[in-house]
């Protein structure tokens, strides 16, 4: 029997066609001054034609409304004897079913706009695989109806919530904080270095530019010569820059807590984001090191579940950069279940592994040899020699010593930890990442022998679990047949 | 641990698809090198060796396919071992199972023969060339394990909860009473696919 047929509140029209809205406006905007010129004189041709075009732009601008306000009023949510209905009555008729028991995270979100009106966004993703690569269903409430909406979801689980995640306002009532300069800090260890090599490059470029340049050749005639040049590194540079402080803005105030089985996370400073992740829907646990937290000695801890970071702008974060004394002691508050982890000692690879690298440095050569001829070949006629032999065997050494560097510090990255009830995994090449996951949520494992590994003994292999598609298969290193007939027996054991 | 062959006439199956593919790819490689310039032998060269190597391919690989061919079934798990150059296993405890479907292609129509897939909450294996009756013989029988697996893990959860519960393991029944309400449920494998 349907209950209570909702609908959104009426403020997602703006958000979902707020893009396109937002374009129209600040098209007709730019053009504003030219429309009020032409229209003084309306009987000149040109003063017709800017109506027109006005007119065209009311036009488009009441469509795209008129197109989500219609879809927001035909789009309906009931629950419904344990599952939660969602129907779009449109053109393309549409409705889901999804069991409430299947449910993996129940997260609350609140961007500036939302923040301002008073209402918050419900996202919510169930425990497949199939619908993994984004959020199941997305509900915007006002802030009252979308924290009775969880409390009722959770009471069809057969759970309750004493005080919601929202309400959780004083720091004292988190187990873990982060202080404004501890998320700078983050920011700081979890550099990306391309960003920061490309916005570094920039500064230095610009100021031997400034240095050694003609001086009669002024700042100005070189904007102008290469304005198209200028403007694209300026974005890639500007887009570096916003990659190296944007995660001040996504974690700024992150509080975790554990109560009872669930962890609540909350964090962000323009967009703010309230997590919900049920313990028993965490399928694995990764501890990242960044290459800067290498240096330093930090780690960050992400969990893996059908739910959490499954879009890009979601962090799967459970602890932001911390020495490995504090992962400790805050794994053993939140996750218990998987506490001790970042102590156990890691078993590297077989030093036969090299045996493969060998192997793939000569296809790679073979691979760069041919392309190196077939490019000479095609470009023999042009009067200038565009890749002289000794620039192509030059560049061609460098990729190869560029690719033996990278399998080196692979090698000193990866390696393996079978336990009594998880397996841990390292991988990596600048950037480490262990991954810790307990044999009874590994769905499948595969194991390939090529015919390298006949001479080498060593067997390529690959663990399924159940999560968004970047984490649900992890590779294990390059292990002997005994070593991954162990992993198999204690996933079977586990069942 | 005693691995099942596949049947006979997978190797037929396999050639005619091999046969299929085979002269799909050499028709492209054909139609790329007969543009190819007449002065470009390391393209000519490259090109003909890949012709070869398909048609060696095309006449090595399904026996040798077949012979490697094994799959395994037992109370814990699947095991599927198959491959030419490369050997892959697969290892898929029985438990995880979540979904079975049977497969019958057009060739695999004509051979007689099917696939079944067995599906878990995050990947997904095939037991490729059974005979019609073994693979619904294999679909009915992992629907009843997972239909046992299902009840045992339901009366676990009951009696952690303080509940009691009679369950009929064969029929997949199970009657459970918790807090007082008996409940009666039913544990099915959710589908069977046919083609």
């Amino acid at each position: 029997m349907e209950q209570n047929k909702m609908r959104c509140h009426v403020s997602i029209v703006i958000e979902n066609a707020g893009k396109l809205l937002g374009a129209l406006l600040f098209f007709a905007i730019s053009q504003i001054d030219d429309v009020i010129k032409h229209l003084s004189d309306f009987n000149r041709m040109e003063s017709k034609t800017y109506l027109l075009g006005f007119g065209v732009f009311v036009l488009a601008f009441l469509l795209v409304l008129g197109f989500h306000l219609f879809r927001w009023f035909k789009t309906t949510i009931w629950l419904e004897d344990g599952t939660i209905m969602v129907e779009r009555d449109t053109m393309n008729k549409r409705k889901n079913t999804y069991n409430i028991k299947h449910i993996s995270n129940i997260d609350m979100e609140q961007n500036l706009f939302e923040r301002l009106i008073g209402t918050c966004k419900i996202k919510i993703d169930t425990n497949s695989s199939v619908l993994a690569g984004s959020t199941d269903i997305k509900i915007v409430f006002s802030k009252q109806k979308a924290m009775e909406f969880k409390r009722k979801i959770l009471s069809y689980m057969g759970e309750s919530e004493e005080k919601g995640v929202t309400e959780r306002e004083k720091q004292e009532e988190f187990d873990v904080v982060y202080s404004g300069k501890d998320i700078l800090l983050h920011c700081f260890y979890s550099v990306p270095i391309l960003s920061l090599v490309i916005l570094l490059g920039a500064i230095v470029g610009f100021f031997v530019l400034m240095r050694y340049v003609d001086t009669s050749y002024t700042f100005v005639d070189f904007v102008r010569d290469a304005i198209g040049g200028v403007v694209a590194i300026f974005l890639l540079v500007l887009s570096s820059a916003y990659s190296l402080v944007k995660g001040f803005f996504e974690f700024y105030g992150f509080q975790a807590k554990r109560s009872n089985d669930r962890i609540y996370i909350n964090s962000g400073l323009l967009r703010k984001n309230m997590h919900t992740i049920p313990v028993d829907k965490i399928n694995g646990i990764k501890l990242v090191q960044p290459l800067m937290s290498r240096f330093f000695g930090r780690y960050q801890v992400e969990v893996i579940n059908i739910g959490t970071g499954d879009e890009k702008k979601e962090s799967a974060n459970l602890l932001l950069s911390c020495t490995k004394e504090e992962v400790r002691k805050y794994m053993q508050v939140l996750v218990p279940e998987y506490k001790n982890f970042i102590d156990q000692p890691i078993q590297k690879q077989s030093a036969r592994y090299f045996y493969h690298v060998a192997y793939n440095l000569v296809m790679t050569a073979l691979f760069l040899t041919i392309a190196f001829f077939t490019f000479r070949y095609f470009t023999e006629a042009l009067p200038v020699d565009l890749l002289p032999t000794w620039v192509a065997f030059a560049a061609e050494g460098g990729i190869l010593i560029v690719c033996l560097l990278g399998f080196v510090l692979s090698y000193l990255s990866s390696g393996y930890y079978i336990g009594q009830d998880y397996l841990i995994v390292t991988r990596g090449v600048l950037a480490r990442t262990y991954s810790m996951i307990r044999y009874e949520k590994i769905q499948q494992m595969q194991i390939r022998e090529t015919l390298l590994s006949k001479v080498t003994k060593l067997n390529k292999a690959n663990v399924f679990i159940l999560a968004a598609l970047k984490n649900s298969i992890t590779l294990l290193p390059l292990a002997n047949e005994e070593t991954l007939e162990q992993i198999a027996e204690k996933m079977l054991e586990a069942s | 641990m005693s691995y099942e062959k596949p049947n006979k006439k997978a190797i037929g199956c396999m050639y005619v698809s091999s046969f299929i593919l085979t002269t799909i790819a050499i028709g492209i490689l054909i139609g790329v090198l007969s543009s190819l310039p007449e002065d470009f032998q390391l393209g000519k060269i490259l090109f003909i060796s890949l012709i070869g190597l398909l048609v060696l391919s095309f006449l090595a690989g399904p026996p040798i396919r077949y012979r490697r061919y094994r799959y395994f079934i037992n109370e814990e798990c699947i095991d599927v071992k198959e491959g030419f150059l490369w050997i892959q296993r697969n290892i898929v405890p029985i438990e995880r199972l979540h979904n079975i479907e049977i497969h019958k292609g057009p060739i695999n129509r004509l051979f007689g023969i099917s696939k079944v897939t067995v599906i878990t909450a995050g990947s997904r294996v095939s037991i490729n060339f059974l005979e019609d009756r073994q693979a619904e013989f294999i679909a009915d029988s992992l629907k009843k394990r997972i239909n046992e697996v299902a009840v045992v893990k339901k009366m676990a959860e009951v009696t952690k909860a303080g509940g009691t519960v009679g369950c009929d393991l064969s029929q997949g029944n199970c009657n459970d009473t918790v807090g007082g309400i008996k409940q009666e449920n039913e544990y099915k494998v959710s589908s069977i696919k046919e083609d």
